[in-house]
């Protein structure tokens, strides 16, 4: 398995979609940094990322550790981030499903209910104050 | 270091509702909100600071029974946010008087259940008259308050049909996470599961009406107690995030009772020891606790669904309730087959009279 040194590697946001494209593999692999050097080990090989202006050094800094590999026969085209586990979580919230509905979505919803008279005008005052 | 980062704690038996989904064991003989047995303040906080220093603790879910029902709820969740975790608390919602979203921390979690946006029968699932109403009214003080809403929708036959309104009334009430859960089959459920228990076409409805709500409105909801793939395959609402028992995994959610005993999880009354004199590594990694998330029901070993070794046969808890073991598959499994629940082991044959269910027949 090899990087050429002048061979660009792609930091890749999406592995997946890269490697189908490419009909290659993902592979999951360290990146690891020694005296500003940054490598990425895949199995037993290990190969030094080359970075420059094609592959800034900032970007592979940031995914130091585990990450997903694309490799096209004996080449490392792309590293990016590695899948996701598989989510598990069974009855209690999980923190990264918390996001904010788009304010005016959640008011014309708020509105059709107030409508339907199931939300009265008193607690949708204090909804629309919550929004805020 | 312990992986898990989540611990349920049960504050309190005590509800004012009498769901007729409830899973809680203790559902039909519940302790008073607080006896000489229920750990304090003091107890709880310990007990969390102990936890923490064992594992990679960040969140505290905070149970019951109904956990406002607690006059020192605000001392408590100020203690866990002192310790640099998160509370949420899950709650009915309908106890969020002006009173009591005054004392909470503006920015509490509040996991609040819904089931539909018909009042009647709202109150009809609940046992208790004009709790939608009270639920609606509390949310949106709390929302005033600043504290920050999880729309959990349990689905049961009587409100399959309805899903898509129960999430739309979240959206209008401000919740910013969806939880849609299917009811759990307990031992206190079983005498009216047949009839109670949502049918295989209305777990495909509930989550048909969720995937065009997540995809209408952009929202992120799990579907967080488990819905085997050969009752419905998951493949078809890549909208919903499906949940799985994380089964002793790092995901684990291990549960305190209001009295410190340690369980599994919130659905199973299996007892692994006392919190307060044990620590957690001990009763988590004990071999009374390997032995209850091992086993994998014999009639799953066939299974050739992509998602079997995340399915393992369902809710394991379920299972262990149900019929007194968990070599057998979720009970949902065989409902939705139309099967009787037949219990195998004698510990599950220890009927609890229900009170809940003998209100309401079968639609």
């Amino acid at each position: 398995m090899v990087t050429a040194k002048k061979r660009p590697l792609k930091i890749a946001i999406d592995v997946k979609a890269l490697s189908r494209e490419l009909g290659a593999t993902v592979k999951e692999g360290v990146v690891s940094a020694v005296r500003g050097k940054y490598f990425v080990k895949v199995g037993a090989t290990k190969k030094e990322v080359v970075v420059g202006d094609t592959t800034p050094a900032s970007e592979v800094k940031a995914l130091l550790g585990p990450v997903a590999v694309v490799v096209k026969g004996r080449i490392i085209v792309a590293i990016g981030r590695p899948p996701k586990k598989p989510w598990i979580v069974c009855y209690i919230p999980a923190p990264d499903l918390i996001r904010r509905i788009r304010p005016e979505v959640r008011a014309a919803v708020l509105k059709q209910f107030v409508k339907e008279g199931v939300i009265p005008d008193v607690a949708a005052g204090k909804l629309q104050l919550g929004m805020g | 270091m312990l992986p898990y980062r989540t611990i349920v704690l049960e504050l309190t038996e005590n509800c004012p509702q009498c769901c007729v989904h409830c899973y809680n064991y203790w559902r039909e003989h519940r302790a008073k909100t607080v006896t000489p047995a229920t750990l304090g303040r003091g107890q709880i906080r310990d007990l969390v600071r102990r936890f923490k220093g064992e594992s990679q603790l960040e969140q505290v879910a905070i149970s019951g029974g109904e956990p406002l029902l607690r006059s020192d709820l605000t001392g408590i969740l100020a203690d866990i946010a002192n310790e640099g975790l998160t509370p949420v608390v899950i709650t009915s919602g309908a106890l969020l008087t002006p009173t009591r979203v005054k004392r909470l921390p503006r920015d509490t979690i509040l996991e609040i259940t819904l089931f539909t946006a018909d009042a009647a029968l709202h109150d009809r699932i609940v046992g208790r008259k004009g709790s939608l109403r009270r639920v609606i009214e509390g949310v949106a003080r709390a929302r005033e308050h600043g504290c920050h809403i999880v729309a959990s929708v349990v689905v049961s036959s009587l409100n399959a049909h309805d899903v898509h309104r129960a999430l739309e009334l979240g959206i209008a009430l401000g919740a910013e996470g969806f939880l849609l859960n299917r009811m759990n089959i307990s031992k206190a459920t079983m005498p009216t599961a047949a009839w109670l228990a949502p049918t295989r076409v209305q777990l495909k409805q509930m989550l048909s009406d969720a995937e065009a709500c997540a995809s209408e409105y952009d929202l992120a909801i799990a579907v967080s107690v488990p819905i085997p793939p050969c009752v419905v395959d998951p493949s078809a609402y890549p909208h919903l995030h499906f949940g799985w028992c994380p089964r002793g995994g790092d995901e684990a959610y291990y549960t305190v009772g209001h009295d410190g005993q340690l369980r599994p999880c919130n659905h199973s009354s299996v007892i692994l020891g006392d919190a307060t004199r044990q620590s957690f590594a001990e009763l988590t990694q004990s071999a009374a606790a390997r032995e209850f998330w091992a086993p994998v029901p014999p009639a799953c070993a066939s299974c050739e669904h992509p998602l079997r070794d995340l399915c393992r046969g369902g809710c394991p808890a379920a299972s262990d309730e149900c019929y007194g073991s968990r070599e057998r598959w979720d009970p949902i499994i065989d409902t939705t087959m139309g099967h009787p629940i037949v219990p195998l082991h004698p510990r599950a044959l220890i009927a609890l009279p229900d009170r809940a269910t003998s209100r309401l027949g079968p639609p």
